[in-house]
């Protein structure tokens, strides 16, 4: 199965020579981090947010991993993988370091009545609930290794190659993962529906 | 509740679950951390720039005093492990003279981490730490902050040096304020990694303490008899 296309970068944020230009003037001068943090804080939110840190959680973790980013900027280096694989791998460690003092949780479905989108109705936002309350309790229930690539595909906006990258496995095995992953929620799916 | 499965429904499906927004106030939150970042970070590098307080490598700086106090038999036997290296130098002396004491200790992955005294001027925050491993191996602090009492993170920047004595070592570190902010307690330091003395491995952890130090006129290199002033309005 081919994954689409479409949704390979969802967040629109694959310019890795934009990223990389703005690595390099940032480690140059610290202020030249603003841009950075500007087009990557909201797919490191959602990452983080996805994993299963509630908001404050996340809000903590995010700013920590561009504490981290910034301060490690000189380590970052063009013409590799990218400035987004980069900075979610940092996001990556700091949620499972979080997670090793406290035990985090799948998304919280409590949580997800608020996450309506600016100008919905409320009939679409109360669909739009449904669907996210009932995928977000499917995908809760997949290994912890599926939930971490779906987020980092789907929140993150990554590519297998990109994915490959921060979970450390070959773009061959990461694809089969995210195969393997999406045909067990649509087999849950059909079995919950 | 049903849903179109073929592959690219799916899959937008997905995208719009995981398309969480950030609330407002969350995103205050981390605009704020990371301005004060980019101002930490900006205020480091001048500071580096402008010229190190102690120039040479924080290892071997101590590491040199330790040995000089051991040569000229100016280790004070008993005490710490920084009673003993900052009584052989003036430098750090008038630093550990005028710190709180703390001691504080923190345990985690195999490494004892022990606050021993702090102190805070408008500049720095100084923190004077110690590191024991379990297994007895000379270790260092590898990464740490400070951040103060309204959430600014104060980087380490002008660490005045480690040193090994009997399989303990210690740091003595001035971490920068940045500039235009006056800290303020309680501060929490955060250690992240301790290394080993040789700096070839480091090993991630959690040491956190909480200090409250008041702020005092600032620490410049002087002699050991140096007078302590009061604070600074």
């Amino acid at each position: 199965m081919e994954l689409s296309q479409q949704i390979a970068s969802p967040l629109d944020l694959a310019d890795t020579p934009l990223d990389d230009r703005l690595a390099l003037e940032a480690q140059a001068d610290p202020k030249a981090f603003a841009p950075l943090y500007e087009r990557h804080m909201l797919r490191v939110y959602r990452y983080l947010r996805a994993r299963g840190a509630n908001e404050d959680d996340a809000a903590e973790l995010a700013a920590l991993t561009f504490e981290r980013a910034l301060s490690h900027i000189d380590r970052y280096r063009p013409g590799g993988s990218g400035f987004g694989p980069w900075l979610l791998r940092i996001a990556r460690n700091a949620f499972i370091d979080a997670g090793r003092r406290q035990r985090n949780r799948p998304l919280g479905l409590d949580e997800v009545s608020g996450l309506t989108a600016p100008g919905q109705s409320p009939e679409d936002a109360a669909i739009a609930t449904e669907e996210r309350r009932w995928i977000l309790s499917l995908v809760a229930r997949l290994p912890d290794i599926q939930r971490d690539a779906l987020a980092l595909r789907f929140a993150g906006g990554l590519s297998s190659r990109e994915i490959a990258t921060v979970i450390g496995k070959s773009e061959a095995a990461t694809k089969k993962l995210l195969t393997r992953s999406l045909a067990t929620l649509k087999e849950a799916s059909r079995n919950d529906a | 509740m049903t849903l179109d499965t073929s592959d690219s429904n799916f899959e937008a499906a997905l995208g719009r679950s995981f398309s969480i927004p950030v609330p407002l106030g969350s995103r205050d939150v981390i605009d704020r951390r990371v301005e004060v970042a980019i101002a930490s970070e900006t205020a480091r590098r001048a500071s580096r720039i402008r010229g190190r307080r102690f120039p040479m490598p924080a290892r071997l700086l101590l590491g040199g005093v330790a040995a000089a106090a051991l040569l000229t038999g100016t280790v004070v036997a008993g005490g710490t492990i920084f009673s003993q290296l900052i009584g052989g130098a003036p430098l750090m002396e008038n630093v550990w003279d005028r710190a709180t004491e703390i001691n504080q200790s923190r345990t985690d992955a195999g490494y004892t981490i022990h606050l021993e005294r702090a102190a805070a001027d408008r500049e720095h925050v100084w923190v004077i730490a110690s590191v024991t491993a379990a297994s007895g191996a000379a270790s260092d602090i590898g990464r740490m902050r400070v951040i103060d009492a309204n959430g600014v993170v104060i980087r380490p920047g002008t660490c005045a040096g480690t040193g090994d004595v009997r399989g303990a070592s210690a740091v003595l570190c001035g971490c920068n304020v940045p500039a235009g902010i006056t800290p303020r307690g309680p501060f929490t330091l955060e250690v992240t990694s301790v290394t080993t003395a040789a700096g070839e491995t480091e090993t991630p952890g959690h040491w956190t303490f909480t200090f409250d130090v008041p702020l005092t006129s600032p620490f410049h290199p002087g002699p050991a008899t140096a007078t302590v002033r009061p604070d600074v309005p």
